[in-house]
């Protein structure tokens, strides 16, 4: 038996399409494992510096929740500058300055890792932990903390990472892991 | 120094065909019976061909002998210090600090000589990012030290501004010093999904 498996991997040629509509989905994600974690190497045909990924979940076979039932927050650095925030009841989880734009060299993506804990638990709600980083341009750089809640006690089995710019550049990979326990 | 490789075939492959095996692949495992200057990991064969994986994870135990410093990670024997970049956010006390630039490769994790660290190993863990891929590699490392009245807790991004594959790692002192016996270094290679059913 396996301790980590990798459930799914995307990796993706070019796509562009409206702002929030179009998103890498994971579906039928078994109850199996103790915990999730993505893996992300992310890049936007957007002519931006840094964009975010945003995150949603879904259970009992459905849609992944739009409702203002996620909380985000975030420390970081760029450059010697410190960075923090947090956004509550969003409709999102949303990992800021994560994605790398059409600024940047076409060989620059993003690094992003999100831990989501105890997914299948059906007494707590589902909090993720992230880290992030990311380099543009000489100006532009991150090094990122994030951490996540979605409001529902409910067993996760979708997961919806869409960003907040045109879609995706060629080359943006995602694999989902499950880790097991003993 | 004692450097243990697995070039056994693949778990993922049964009876010649792909199937969904561990996700993590322990590549390489070095642990130093005494004070030793670097340590080099390449890719060989079977379970240690790295051009498979899509991402390694290397996790280092460490002290240095000479001087406070750490273990530096350099690609494909690139020792430009132009092409290694870093961001990083780090803590000693009740004191933090961040910074940017370019540095001798990635730092895996900070560390000090052993007569102050004495029984305590400094400990980091890295990622790197889509290896295989003609993306510049990215880098992902944590890091923690509790040293004699002090220590540092932080992570460090890193970029090496290189497209070609890695296929092999220098594990080296900042300073060029020896790291201190009892170090230990693990490579792992992770896999994607290998099949669609």
């Amino acid at each position: 038996m396996a301790i980590v498996e990798a459930i799914a991997t995307a990796y993706l040629e070019e796509g562009v399409e409206p702002n929030d509509t179009f998103g890498v989905e994971f579906t039928g994600i078994p109850a199996t494992y103790e915990n999730l974690r993505l893996i992300v190497s992310p890049r936007s045909p957007n002519n931006t510096d840094a964009g975010h990924l945003h995150i949603q979940f879904g259970t009992g076979g459905g849609a992944v929740d739009t409702g203002a039932n996620y909380d985000s927050h975030y420390q970081g650095v760029s450059g010697t500058t410190i960075l923090g925030g947090s956004l509550l009841n969003s409709g999102k989880i949303i990992l800021y300055d994560v994605v790398t734009g059409r600024k940047a060299l076409a060989e620059r993506f993003g690094a992003v890792e999100i831990l989501i804990s105890d997914y299948a638990n059906t007494n707590k709600n589902t909090t993720t932990m992230g880290w992030c980083g990311l380099r543009t341009t000489s100006a532009s750089k991150r090094n990122m903390q994030y951490g996540g809640c979605w409001d529902n006690t409910a067993a996760v089995d979708r997961i919806k990472i869409i960003p907040n710019t045109d879609g995706y550049a060629r080359g943006t990979s995602y694999t989902l892991y499950g880790e097991k326990s003993s | 120094m004692t450097t243990t490789t697995n070039t056994a075939t693949p778990d993922y492959i049964v009876d010649g065909v792909l199937t969904d095996g561990e996700a993590w692949v322990p590549l390489k495992t070095t642990i130093l019976g005494s004070d030793t200057v670097g340590v080099t990991w390449t890719s060989s064969t079977g379970a240690n061909d790295w051009s498979q994986y899509m991402d390694l994870i290397v996790i280092g135990y460490s002290q240095s002998t000479t001087t406070a410093n750490g273990v530096i990670m350099q690609f494909n024997n690139d020792t430009t210090v132009a092409n290694y970049e870093y961001q990083d956010f780090y803590s000693s006390g009740s004191a933090y600090a961040q910074g940017s630039g370019t540095t001798k490769g990635f730092y895996l994790l900070w560390s000090d000589k052993h007569a102050t660290q004495n029984n305590t190993y400094a400990a980091g863990i890295g990622r790197i990012y889509d290896i295989n891929s003609g993306k510049y590699k990215m880098g992902i490392q944590r890091f923690a030290d509790s040293r004699s009245a002090s220590g540092y807790v932080g992570t460090e991004v890193s970029c090496w501004t290189k497209q070609e594959a890695i296929s092999e790692i220098d594990l080296i002192d900042y300073n060029g010093n020896a790291f201190a016996a009892g170090s230990r270094y693990d490579l792992f290679g992770v896999l994607p999904r290998m099949v669609t059913a």
